[in-house]
């Protein structure tokens, strides 16, 4: 059985995708500092993920992909992984990346200087000495500047082709036949690398993410932040290319925590509409799927609707109008499940049956012995 | 989506109409949860029978998105509770809910009903919660979609629930069901209305010759058995009203039974016709059926069930079309100018009643179900008073052993307190009634009719001899000492084993001997006594036995008292222990001691020594090398001074034999030199009144031992023999002989007071 997981780690991402063959596929990383003391409702990523690896007997992931380079998608990663281009990065019990994923911007991109985060220079460095060794990367398109960066490295394009992906093509290292699962890449996609300066929510990667078990096809729509501009792109070219089921899913994870700006300009008194194309994206869902959005909990209540950042209940409600409309089954909030005081992964498995969402069941006295108990103690004011 | 209705909608639909207490505490669970959701409440009565009915979507994120069971994330549900405490129902009220493992019966065109609890409902009661209730409807949902409500492991699902009726089949049902010599009647053994209170009606059947005709109190019908077409296991059927129903299920399943059943009564009424004489009588029949767990797989199980129609063979021949009534028959009548015989659709709507079929009890049954894979001895038990009956009752419901019973006595009045006996059975021979007992259990599997009423040792019964000498085990329970004693010197028989209780019912003992006979059931006995004296629960084992030791509860002390549940416990022990010791080697012996105190019971095995016996000219002297290593030690630590001291033991004329059962060491008062020894009598007395008490004065004082210094030979000097002759002469008061053991190192000489 596959599962993918998506981790409470507040407005950010953290999603993994774990085969059945014991493959593991990690989008994104934010880890915390916060989420280090006892009582904060973050997931403390690095241990968690770090118990998983040393339960599974492993002191790596096959991918990482960073879906781009904005701080909530990277926080700490540095601190995690073992990077090869620096032996500083080195040891310690960081966590090998076998093949690194990464949006050809994440190569490119030189930010003004006060946006540049440190962490994203670092895994620049890492992807551009990647990339340099030949092997351990997978490049998501190849816009010109590539091409010119390869060319100034003293690098030709076709000595490096392989390790790039362009959209609309599959991602290289997983098979259906093989794993039983592959990526198809919808983003990052040539027009937008090349087309200004703050490109990179536009040149995020985007994976629709087919499972084929037993006969039986479970599609999860991977966004990471992206932006209705994009995703107008994207339902667009799809279709052009006659690719209409890669717009499919029965799991969507929500581009950018549910921010109204992934489904149109205006964000609507009560809801969000959605341009047309990508309404046609959100009527792409199956009967049974799931929406997840990555997020802080989202409230409805009149401030709600005034809020500015992310996640917006305009966009819920839309989001949950179109759910509705296509039989599927519930929207989640990372933040939110199974509860907002201490939420713990979202959990999905994927098998011959489909998808199901495993949520947490063990109740009652079961529930109460895996867990710390309350406080006990002398009542105040008696001595 | 389309859903049943069920029962009638409250006007109010507040949570306060409903009166049931689970039903109120169930809606309000259900409103603190996410994944219930109550839709509406109602309520249903139907002659008086009252009940309050939840419908709630259940949804549920486990189950997976394209299960092939068809089982969806929200599920309509009606949760039913009986305002007479019965167990509450649960209805999944979509009409095309899927038929699935673990559901219950319900009549056609009814909501499919959940069979969600495994325990009887007297039982879940205890701890039911509404909670409990809506997480278990949750997990079956869940482990249904999965397909783990019924794994891999698990049996093949049965075809049909099981009915009220169930039809037993003789134990030779599989051996005879296609042998045309005879038929299969059926009756019912106890009127129906005695048995429909329990809910189960039982018919009987037996095998009777193809011409005999059959008993007034058979039922009217005729039984015929088809063996079907392999059925691939998948969900249980709703109960069939009609036999196009059977039918259409069986399709359903790959299999049929319309086209076997019409070929039979074919064959049956060609040439000759169908006796239509047969009015009102019904046709009982029984399938056969091999489950397959898979298409293409193997059978699995084979399982039988069957169904009744009001209709004789011939009257169902005509419903179908192919028979014709003229004059007294039913003739097979195809249409004119062709093969095919006329048809009709009237079989279709042909009233059918299920009913079950059960194994009838056979010996192979019992053995499976107690356990055992072995056949046990072909034996002869000697005792079939309070405790043999007892034993042997347990190893003919286990059936181990074919076992030929021996025993002098017949049943007196008093016997019923304790022996496997009734009233009626007052007068009859005990052997007689065990074989009899034996034959209840199984009528159709009497192998051995044979039983002895006589004493188990008298030898001019030359038929029970033949019995003894071919028995693979003799077991005495006879509770008397001469029975072992007696077989213990007979070389023409095999094995034997000797139990018994003690006088107070406390203990049980058991002596094995050896398979091949090296160490037989009296010295068994002598190295009992011997430990009875040097152990811990050797003190009280007998007391209260005032000269009876050998004790079974018998009749022949009519006054003892030993409470009936102690005789039973015990037979258990006995009967476990003798199947279990008697499949090894070893001899062995064994007693178990009940504590009343502490209400267990502690086992105590004996070690057993190596006998040594010594001829004399007309007794045998039995002792063991544990008496031999005893005397030489106590020799060794005297030396260079001769020691001694007294032996005691019991005499057996009838065997000409005295076993010596153990050897005290000298008193602190004897006197020893390298040449001598005069044994004293310090505590010499308390010693042998323990011993006798112990031993309930089976084991007295014998005579006397004493050493010889190395390089001395074990032969009786001048003082010796006067020390003997003074033995002899006192012993002889009560007609014994006197005897006296002279140990060096290298041999140990016996003399006998009368011999010298």
């Amino acid at each position: 059985m596959h599962k993918i997981v998506f981790y409470p780690v507040g407005n950010g991402d953290t999603s993994q995708i774990i085969l059945d063959n014991g493959k593991r596929i990690l989008f994104d990383f934010r880890h915390m500092s916060e989420s280090e003391k006892e009582e904060s409702p973050y997931i403390n990523l690095k241990s968690r993920l770090k118990e998983e690896l040393d339960d599974a007997n492993r002191d790596y992931f096959d991918v990482v992909a960073f879906t781009h380079g904005d701080d909530d998608h990277i926080a700490k990663s540095t601190e995690f992984f073992e990077l090869r281009h620096a032996k500083k990065y080195q040891g310690d019990d960081r966590i090998k990346i076998n093949e690194l994923w990464v949006p050809a911007a994440m190569i490119l991109e030189t930010a003004p200087t006060e946006k540049q985060s440190d962490e994203f220079v670092i895994w620049r460095q890492e992807a551009r000495h990647r990339l340099k060794e030949g092997e351990g990367i997978q490049v998501f398109s190849k816009p010109d500047k590539l091409k010119d960066w390869l060319e100034s490295e003293g690098l030709t394009v076709e000595s490096r082709q392989h390790l790039i992906t362009d959209a609309g093509s599959l991602a290289t290292g997983f098979t259906l036949e093989n794993d039983e699962v592959e990526f198809f890449c919808h983003s990052p996609f040539i027009k937008h690398c090349d087309e200004g300066d703050d490109l990179r929510n536009e040149a995020a990667l985007i994976f629709q993410v087919r499972f084929e078990v037993d006969g039986s096809r479970t599609n999860y729509f991977a966004v990471g932040d992206s932006t209705w501009e994009v995703l107008d792109d994207i339902v667009s070219i799809s279709q052009s290319h006659g690719n209409d089921d890669r717009l499919d899913w029965d799991i969507f994870n929500l581009p950018h925590h549910c921010s109204y700006k992934a489904l149109g300009d205006d964000k609507g008194e009560k809801k969000t509409q959605p341009t047309e194309k990508v309404e046609e994206l959100l009527c792409h869902g199956n009967k049974d799927a799931y929406e997840v959005c990555s997020s802080e909990p989202i409230v409805d209540n009149d401030d709600a609707y005034d809020q500015v950042l992310p996640p917006h209940i305009q966009a819920k409600n839309t989001y949950d109008e179109y759910l509705s409309e296509v039989g599927g089954r519930k929207f989640l909030v990372t933040m939110e499940e199974p509860n907002t005081k201490k939420p713990e992964p979202i959990t999905f498995e994927i098998s011959g049956g489909g998808h199901r969402y495993l949520a947490k069941t063990i109740t009652g006295a079961a529930a109460i012995v895996t867990t710390t108990a309350a406080r006990a103690g002398q009542p105040d004011g008696i001595l | 989506m389309e859903y049943y209705e069920v029962g009638a909608l409250f006007a109010d639909q507040s949570p306060n109409s409903l009166t049931i207490h689970d039903a109120l505490r169930t809606i309000s669970a259900i409103e603190s949860r996410k994944d219930f959701e109550t839709i509406e409440i109602r309520y249903h009565e139907l002659d008086g029978k009252y009940s309050e009915i939840i419908v709630a979507d259940c949804t549920n994120d486990r189950i997976c998105s394209k299960n092939s069971v068809g089982i969806e994330f929200k599920e309509r549900l009606a949760l039913r509770f009986y305002d007479n405490g019965e167990q509450p129902e649960v209805r999944a009220l979509r009409k095309d809910f899927p038929y699935t493992y673990h559901q219950n019966s319900v009549a056609e065109g009814e909501p499919i009903s959940l069979c969600i609890y495994y325990e009887p409902w007297a039982v879940i009661a205890r701890t039911w919660t509404p909670e409990k209730h809506l997480n278990i409807i949750s997990n079956w949902l869940v482990r249904v979609a999965e397909g783990t409500l019924h794994s891999d492991d698990q049996p093949v699902e049965q075809l049909y629930f099981n009915t009220p009726y169930k039809l037993v089949l003789p134990s030779d049902y599989s051996e005879k069901q296609n042998d045309i010599a005879h038929k299969l009647i059926a009756w019912i053994p106890y009127p129906e209305e005695m048995q429909v209170k329990n809910g189960t009606v039982v018919i009987l059947s037996k095998f009777i010759g193809a011409d005999e005709t059959q008993k007034p109190e058979g039922l009217k019908s005729e039984i015929v058995s088809f063996t079907l077409d392999p059925v691939i296991h998948g969900r249980v059927e709703p109960s069939p009203l009609v036999l196009v129903d059977i039918e259409k299920q069986l399709n359903s399943h790959g299999s049929g039974i319309i086209d076997k059943l019409f070929e039979h009564i074919v064959d049956l009424a060609t040439p000759d016709g169908i006796d239509a004489a047969n009015t009102d009588c019904h046709t009982i029949i029984l399938l056969n059926i091999p489950i397959l767990r898979h298409e293409g797989g193997e059978v699995e199980s084979w399982q039988r069930k069957g169904f009744v129609l009001s209709l004789s063979l011939g009257e169902i021949g005509e419903k179908a079309g192919f028979l014709n009534k003229n004059g007294n028959k039913y003739y097979y009548t195809p249409i004119v100018g062709s093969e095919k015989p006329q048809s009709s659709d009237d079989w279709m709507s042909l009233g059918v009643d299920l009913i079950d079929i059960v194994d009838g009890f056979s010996r192979a049954k019992a053995r499976a179900a107690s356990g055992i894979s072995v056949e046990g001895p072909n034996g002869v038990i000697a005792g079939v008073g309070a405790l043999g009956s007892s034993v042997l009752n347990i190893w003919h419901r286990q059936y181990w052993g074919n076992w030929i019973p021996v025993d002098k006595d017949v049943v007196m009045p008093h016997n019923l307190a304790r022996h496997v006996a009734y009233y009626n059975h007052i007068g009859i021979s005990k052997a007689l009634l065990s074989n009899g007992l034996y034959e209840g259990l199984y009528p159709l599997d009497i192998i051995n009719t044979k039983s002895f009423n006589d004493d188990v040792v008298n030898i001019d019964n030359i038929e029970l001899l033949s019995e003894l000498r071919s028995a693979d085990l003799i077991v005495d329970i006879t509770t008397s000492l001469d029975v072992p004693r007696n077989l213990a010197l007979r070389d023409d028989i095999k094995r034997c084993v000797s139990a018994f209780i003690n006088h107070s019912g406390r203990d049980s003992i058991v002596l094995l001997e050896d398979s091949s006979r090296e160490i037989r059931l009296d010295v068994l006995e002598a190295q009992y006594y011997g430990a009875m004296i040097e152990s811990d629960w050797g003190n009280g084992h007998l007391f209260g036995a005032a000269g009876q030791l050998w004790v079974g509860a018998g009749c022949r002390d009519v006054s003892s008292i030993i409470s009936t549940d102690l005789v039973q416990m015990h037979a258990s022990i006995i009967a476990r222990q003798i199947r279990q010791q008697s499949s090894t080697d070893a001899p062995k012996i064994t007693i178990w001691s009940c504590s009343p105190s502490q209400n267990s019971v502690v086992q105590n095995t004996v070690d057993i020594y190596e006998p040594i016996y010594s001829e004399l000219d007309s007794i045998t002297i039995v002792w063991n090398k544990n008496i031999r290593d005893k005397v030489l030690s106590i020799r060794n630590e005297c030396l260079p001074n001769e020691t001694g001291g007294i032996l005691v033991g019991y005499h057996d004329f009838t065997a000409s034999r005295i076993y010596v059962v153990d050897a005290l060491p000298a008193p602190p008062d004897s006197e020893s030199s390298p040449t001598h020894f005069i044994r004293g009598k310090d505590g010499l007395k308390e010693s042998v009144d323990l011993i006798k008490e112990r031993t309930v004065n089976i084991v007295d004082y014998i005579g006397e031992w004493h050493s010889h210094p190395p390089k001395v030979k074990a032969l009786p000097s001048g003082d010796d023999i006067n020390l003997l002759a003074d033995v002899s002469i006192r012993l002889s008061q009560d007609g014994l002989p006197g005897l006296m053991l002279i140990a060096t190192d290298e041999e140990q000489n016996w003399y006998l007071g009368e011999a010298i």
